[in-house]
């Protein structure tokens, strides 16, 4: 067992331990056992610490408090639950409570951020400058402050339900002959009666059928039938609509002329979702206030409809503001990157500016734009997180708050927690690597 | 199945260090100073003022157990906690005992291993409304927005009370007192509960304390009191009986401003016990005898205490009630000491 | 007629001399035709800019009188509305709540007799940050003059102790002037920044810190004289390996003498680990049942081993495991092996040479250890010399907004560069482990981390240990941005130029020597636009500390003063107040991160 070799020595043949260090060949592997090593120890030590901190607690490793029933409310549900339902429920709740908030703070947000984005550009000093205070504004301070502040302006401006109720004294007013009189409810629905804005929320119009077509259950959740035919027709209607339009594609690129076809897409886009829905009997429920014979409001709050909470609404708008202003800077900077000449060329072949901007810059800027778009989405989607500061019942609101309160199975509830955020996180960006491959440029 | 037989051996071969549960007492001697997790901000019980200091009625229960174990109402330090992060930081060690209007429950006491040693405060669920919702009992709530506490156990008890009386209601879920006392007050919800005194602070501290009605019903019992973790009976002892002392202090008449005087002249047996002037009461859990003497001059007695904080003299003007000493129809109840 | 002819008949109706010019329409001049051309051009422009005026004239009219009716001398909020009520206003702001809390907004709890100690430490902060800032010269002397003028200032305004703003004031002439003279030495005070930080902001002895410094210099000295000499760099790997191995048997005696060996190896036994495979299976089941059980028993046996040895370490070292989380401690310590690990490298070139480094790690471990603790105790005890200690608890407000954002960015530098190098190696598995770190850490969201710190690292860390939940953020937000940073660094590695890195190979630089000589100087120069916008949000970010209850500026602080009965009810001047100074400190860092991409934008387009 010698040591390495004085320096001036020939390299014998064969194999020396030294090799593991200066051979190129052996070191990597000298290296990575060193590596696999250290982080075996590293996670044996994490295991190690957490057996013992358990026993000293005397607590276990379980999941089955997810079988237990919660025993609290959450307002906003997209599948039934009440709080008979099982803290399991309460985490799908949760979850899909997160996932529509980024779904639709995703949509909001990219619309919010390409229209700054192009307007930002503008050659209106009004309009690029208010946008440039929009975008540093919200780009330089916390996103918590924006959902806070949001959420303040919405249930300190709008008026209580109280104000749309009908008293008695309004009924009497009104049932004297004597128009000067009467008095009326301080404020009324909007959009012709069907939409109230509250402090408490947006209470919109629920659809409605009086000859729905049931529901099957898939895995405890109750999906509609109704709304899977309407879907089934709206996809069959927008698939034969392309066909038609394909044909009149072909026919003008055989004869030259374009047969009109608008009023034959409108009828088949329209006619069989509404000859369906009417079939099935179709209404919207009107949110209003309960009232007695004589048309006075009772109760509380509006009834029936669906109530939007204010948290919901604040968390998106300022999650999409935020996001938005991150997004409108990406788009300005992939706007830029796209050469002069592609504009100037676009001029040149007579094409105005709204025109150029929408067949030559954005499509090529698209490039540009994605993958920083797809950070944002992600950004988007774990900052839903903080609807904590508006007690949005979100994931973190059911599992890692209530439940995890409740139950005080604080290891497990934050592991599942990160897992199911890290999953979405995963399966966010590899769409978006999918969609930006088939996008990218293919360079040969 | 395999799993837990992988990691119970795991766990039976690395006893060998054997780490036991250290003695809190001997924590705390060793680091002079005590660590006392209270409420972030609830005003009247525990929050920190201008200069920084924490004042409160929880916050002062804390300086008399500093007093008695270290002799000194000063050497504690105050370590805010939320609802959600109160008991982890009780269970891993970060505090030494929690003072945090935390009710007493099944579920806590025996599932996650904590101890509440006494009663401080005996609260129940109360609601809240405004004068002009016209409403004078919690029964004819149906269908009302509720503004409530997350991380609290008024969530479970709001949702078993609707249930119980055949009414819905919309939660408004909010995460601090302030917060919520907004959205009531903005008219985001109908109804505010919280625990009774916690309305009652809060309706004293409101612009326009009239219009606003505490409904008459109470609909859960609501102990709260000091926490301590499972397993350390010394330790608990302390903290029970400095509480306890407080209690018998108030019963016996001994205030901060007379405790010397009773102290040197006093003949009942039992105050001569508590302040350390017989027997060797302190030395049975491991502190000097005068333990009593010094929780009792740090703030007073818990009269003083409750008065100075929560009491009718301060804005926040609650009643004894139920707090008051079982000898003028409350609650409070010392064990004897002897 | 002649064509000369004709010109001669046309000369007099032809102008000799130039009309004066006409002044263009009133449409195509002035403000008529920069309002026609930006404000006006066409109907699109025309109604945006309408849209936009109606806006901002909308904003205004709603939020004027609110401004207007400003209060600023109050005691509290009821006071405000009644002086509000007395000037005829609706509604009126109420800064006298700012006015009166001010102090917890910027500096939490700390004691207010020693606010001079951060506003020294971020006065220095921005002075040992101007060579890194700016490459030139001239730029950081202006800055460090102008921070100094402004620190000393501030220490006026605050009415400091006289005797602190006059050192104040001559140690910031003293920088100024070694700015303007030798800036090349101002990196030194970058250097010796953090150990100046920790002392003024949380105080204590003085010679803890001198001692810790010492500490370093030593390491580094012995790793440095130590490489100099031509020795078996092999000794370095066989020591190692030799330790380890004599680990293993010692744990493995430890396990026999405790007689938990039998009974653990019994656990293991394939037909008890799986016995729905083992016993009842064919031959096929049955080799598989005893492939996977040895392997689990294989897998098992390492971790414990491993287990085994780390508890054999500490004992045999007497570890008291809670003192080594004292942050001072714990932070030095760390600083200490990372230079110290850092001359290893730079020593290992010389073939024999990496055990000098490795001396230096041994040496400074061993001060750090034995001889440090009773020191610093001694010398304090004959010549006690500091300040007062502050503990982490008291930090609130921006104070501690800034301590965990500048901390958590600086410890993350040297990790996220590891991770990015890790995440470009060619080595699988230490590719594997960098990109699961990363994407794990990019994953989730920074609230689930600060929950970590506060409900499970308990559970991660040896029972009893200990430490302050601010630390434990702290921790937590550098690996959080350590995989941010290392996204940064990865995207200025990956905008070198192929060149660079065949240059290096052609100088035939071991790959260390390359990166730190070629490839990183580079990288991280133009990666320096990133980890500002890093700085930015995770700065932004330190917000959400407020829930898991430290005392972060706009909740925890706001919820603090709103518990206070007179001010009950306060809600958006705090708010504002706090926005403001976010947007102040964002938007300047920004735009400095502007003003570098443009400079560093070479390529011309």
């Amino acid at each position: 067992m010698a040591f390495a070799n004085d320096a001036g020595e020939a390299p014998k043949d064969g194999f020396r331990l030294s090799m593991l260090i200066y051979d190129t060949r052996f070191r990597a592997i000298t290296i990575q056992i060193v590596v696999l090593f250290l982080f075996l120890l590293f996670v044996g030590w994490l295991a190690d610490n957490v057996i013992q901190n358990l026993a000293q607690k005397g607590k276990d490793i379980s999941f089955s408090f997810l079988n237990v029933r919660a025993g609290y409310d959450i307002e906003q549900h997209l599948i039934p639950y009440t709080n008979d339902s099982t803290h399991g429920r309460a985490v799908i709740v949760g979850l899909l409570n997160t996932l529509l908030v980024a779904v639709l703070g995703c949509i909001l947000a990219t619309i919010i951020g390409v229209f700054a984005g192009v307007l930002r550009l503008s050659r209106n000093w009004i309009v690029s400058g208010l946008m440039t205070v929009y975008v540093e504004g919200f780009r330089n301070v916390p996103l918590l402050l924006w959902i806070i502040l949001v959420f303040v302006v919405m249930s300190e401006t709008q008026p209580e339900p109280k104000d749309f109720k009908v008293t008695q004294a309004m009924v009497d007013s009104w049932a004297t002959p004597d128009t000067a009189d009467d008095i009326y409810p301080a404020k009324h629905k909007i959009l012709f009666g069907l939409v109230a804005v509250t402090n408490r929320g947006t209470n919109v119009p629920a659809p409605l059928l009086d000859r729905p077509l049931g529901t099957i259950e898939v895995a405890t959740v109750p999906v509609s039938l109704s709304v899977l035919a309407t879907l089934a027709v709206i996809a069959v209607s927008i698939y034969a609509n392309r066909r038609l339009l394909r044909r009149a594609h072909q026919i003008q690129e055989d004869t030259g002329q374009r047969p009109t076809t608008w009023w034959q897409t409108l009828l088949i886009l329209f006619l069989p979702v509404i000859v369906l829905l009417w079939a099935m009997g179709f209404h919207l429920e009107v949110p209003a206030f309960p009232a007695d014979e004589n048309g006075v409001s009772k109760g509380f709050n509006f009834q029936g409809g669906i109530q939007v909470m204010h948290s919901f609404t604040a968390l998106l708008i300022a999650l999409s503001l935020y996001t938005g202003a991150f997004i409108a800077e990406i788009v300005r900077a992939g706007i830029l990157a796209i050469s002069r000449g592609q504009s100037e060329a676009a001029f040149a072949l007579g094409l105005r500016p709204g025109r150029t901007m929408k067949l030559v810059i954005l499509p090529q800027a698209l490039r540009v734009i994605i993958p920083p778009l797809i950070s944002q989405y992600l950004n988007l989607t774990k900052n839903t997180s903080l609807g904590i500061a508006v007690s949005y019942l979100d994931l973190r609101g059911t599992l890692g708050g209530i439940t995890l309160n409740q139950t005080g199975r604080e290891l497990e509830c934050m592991l599942l927690m990160m897992l199911i955020y890290l999953t979405i996180s995963l399966i966010i960006s590899s769409l978006m690597n999918v969609f930006n491959a088939a996008v990218k440029l293919k360079e040969r | 199945m395999k799993k837990s037989v992988f990691l119970g051996a795991l766990a039976a071969s690395t006893v060998l260090a054997g780490a036991a549960m250290a003695a809190t007492l001997d924590d705390v001697k060793a680091r002079g100073e005590m660590i006392c997790g209270v409420n972030t901000g609830l005003t009247g019980f525990g929050m920190a003022d201008a200069s920084g200091t924490w004042v409160g009625f929880d916050v002062d229960l804390c300086r008399a157990v500093a007093a008695a174990v270290l002799g000194d109402p000063t050497k504690v330090k105050f370590v805010p906690t939320t609802g959600e992060t109160r008991f982890t930081a009780l269970s891993s060690g970060e505090v030494d005992v929690l003072v945090r209007n935390s009710t007493a429950t099944f579920t806590r006491d025996v599932d996650l291993k904590l101890d509440f040693v006494a009663i401080n405060y005996y609260d129940g669920q109360g609601f809240m409304v405004k004068k002009d919702l016209g409403v004078s009992s919690a029964k004819e709530l149906d269908g009302a927005t509720v503004c409530i506490q997350t991380g609290t156990t008024t969530e479970l008890n709001l949702a078993d009370f609707f249930k119980a009386n055949n009414m819905s209601y919309t939660p408004v879920t909010v995460q601090d007192d302030s917060e919520a006392q907004r959205q009531y007050l903005a008219g985001a919800c109908d109804t505010y509960t919280t625990d009774a005194s916690g309305l009652a602070a809060a309706r004293a501290t409101m612009a326009d304390p009239a219009n606003h009605n505490i409904l008459p019903e109470i609909i859960s019992k609501e102990p709260l009191g000091p926490v301590v973790r499972h397993g350390d009976n010394q330790w608990a002892d302390i903290v029970r009986w400095t509480f306890f002392a407080l209690l018998i202090a108030e019963e016996k008449g001994i205030t901060k401003a007379n405790i010397e005087e009773v102290a040197a002249s006093t003949t009942d047996p039992e105050v001569r016990r508590l302040l350390g002037l017989e027997g060797d009461m302190g030395k049975m859990f491991g502190l000097d005898n005068g333990w009593a003497k010094s929780a009792i001059a740090a703030g007073g007695n818990y009269g003083e205490i409750f008065e100075a904080n929560i009491g009718s003299a301060t804005p926040i003007g609650l009643a004894r009630g139920l707090n008051a000493l079982w000898t003028q129809g409350g609650l409070q109840y010392a064990w004897p000491l002897r | 007629m002649s064509l000369p002819e004709i010109d001669e008949a046309m000369r007099p109706y032809v102008r000799s001399a130039m009309l004066a010019a006409e002044p263009p329409p009133l449409s195509e001049r002035g403000m008529m035709k920069w309002m026609r051309e930006n404000l006006f051009a066409g109907w699109v422009n025309t109604a945006l800019t309408v849209i936009s005026l109606a806006a901002i004239i909308g904003m205004i009219w709603s939020a004027f009188p609110w401004w207007w009716h400003s209060v600023w001398n109050a005691g509290s909020l009821r006071e405000c509305r009644e002086i509000v009520a007395a000037e005829g206003g609706t509604s009126g702001a109420c800064w006298a709540v700012i006015r009166a809390r001010w102090h917890q907004y910027l500096f939490g709890f700390y004691p207010p007799a020693f606010y001079w100690r951060p506003i020294l430490a971020s006065g220095l902060l921005m002075v040992a940050l101007s060579p890194v800032l700016y490459w030139n010269n001239r730029k950081s002397a202006i800055m460090t003059a102008v921070v100094g003028g402004l620190t000393v200032l501030v220490m006026l305004a605050m009415s400091s102790p006289s005797m602190v703003t006059l050192v104040t004031t001559v140690l910031m002439a003293a920088l100024i002037v070694l700015a303007w003279n030798r800036p090349k030495l101002l990196i030194w005070v970058t250097l010796a920044y953090p150990f100046v930080a920790l002392f003024l902001l949380w105080g204590g002895q003085i010679w803890t810190y001198l001692s810790v410094i010492l500490a370093v210099a030593v390491g580094i000295g012995v790793g440095l004289v130590y490489g100099k000499l031509q020795d078996r760099a092999l000794t370095l790997l066989y020591s190692v390996v030799a330790a380890v191995g004599a680990a293993f048997v010692a744990a493995a005696l430890i396990h026999y003498l405790n007689d938990i060996s039998a009974d653990f190896l019994a656990k293991f036994s394939a037909a008890d680990f799986y016995p729905g495979i083992g016993q009842d299976g064919g031959l096929v089941a049955k080799t598989l049942g005893a492939l996977v059980s040895a392997a689990i028993w294989v897998i098992s046996v390492v971790v414990w081993g491993l287990v085994a040895l780390m508890r054999w370490v500490s004992w045999v070292l007497n570890l008291n495991v809670s003192m080594l989380w004292n942050f001072p401690f714990a932070s030095t310590l760390g600083v200490g092996a990372l230079l110290a690990a850092i001359g290893t490298f730079q020593a290992a070139r010389s073939r024999a040479a990496g055990i000098g480094g490795f001396g230096g790690l041994l040496a400074l471990g061993g001060y750090l250890l034995f001889v440090h603790p009773w020191l610093t105790k001694n010398l304090a005890a004959i010549m006690p010399l500091g300040l007062s200690p502050v503990s982490s608890d008291q930090f609130g407000g921006f104070l501690l907004a800034i301590v965990i954002g500048v901390t958590a960015i600086a410890a993350s530098l040297p990790l996220g560069i590891l991770l990015a190098l890790g995440r470009r190696s060619d080595m699988f598995l230490v590719k594997t482990l960098s990109v699961g770190f990363i994407e794990f850490i990019r994953g989730v969201p920074l609230i689930t981390l600060l929950f970590t710190a506060s409900l499970l690292l308990a559970y991660f860390l040896p029972p009893q240990t200990n430490f302050d939940l601010i630390l434990r953020v702290i921790i937590l937000a550098s690996l959080f941005s350590a995989a941010y940073i290392a996204e940064v660094v990865r995207g200025g590695l990956a905008a070198l130029p192929r060149g660079q890195y065949e240059a290096a190979d052609a100088l035939a630089l071991d790959y260390w020597q390359a990166q730190r000589l070629i490839i990183m100087p580079q990288a991280l120069k133009i990666s320096i636009p990133g980890i500002v916008s890093t700085f930015i949000g995770l700065f932004k970010d330190t917000t959400l500390v407020s829930f898991v209850g430290l005392l972060d500026p706009l909740r925890g602080v706001t919820m603090t003063v709103r518990a206070d009965i007179a001010w009950k009810g306060i809600y958006w001047e705090p708010y504002i107040f706090v926005g403001v100074i976010f947007f102040v400190i964002c938007f300047g860092m920004s735009r400095y991160s502007m003003y570098l991409e443009r400079k560093l934008k070479t390529d011309h387009r």
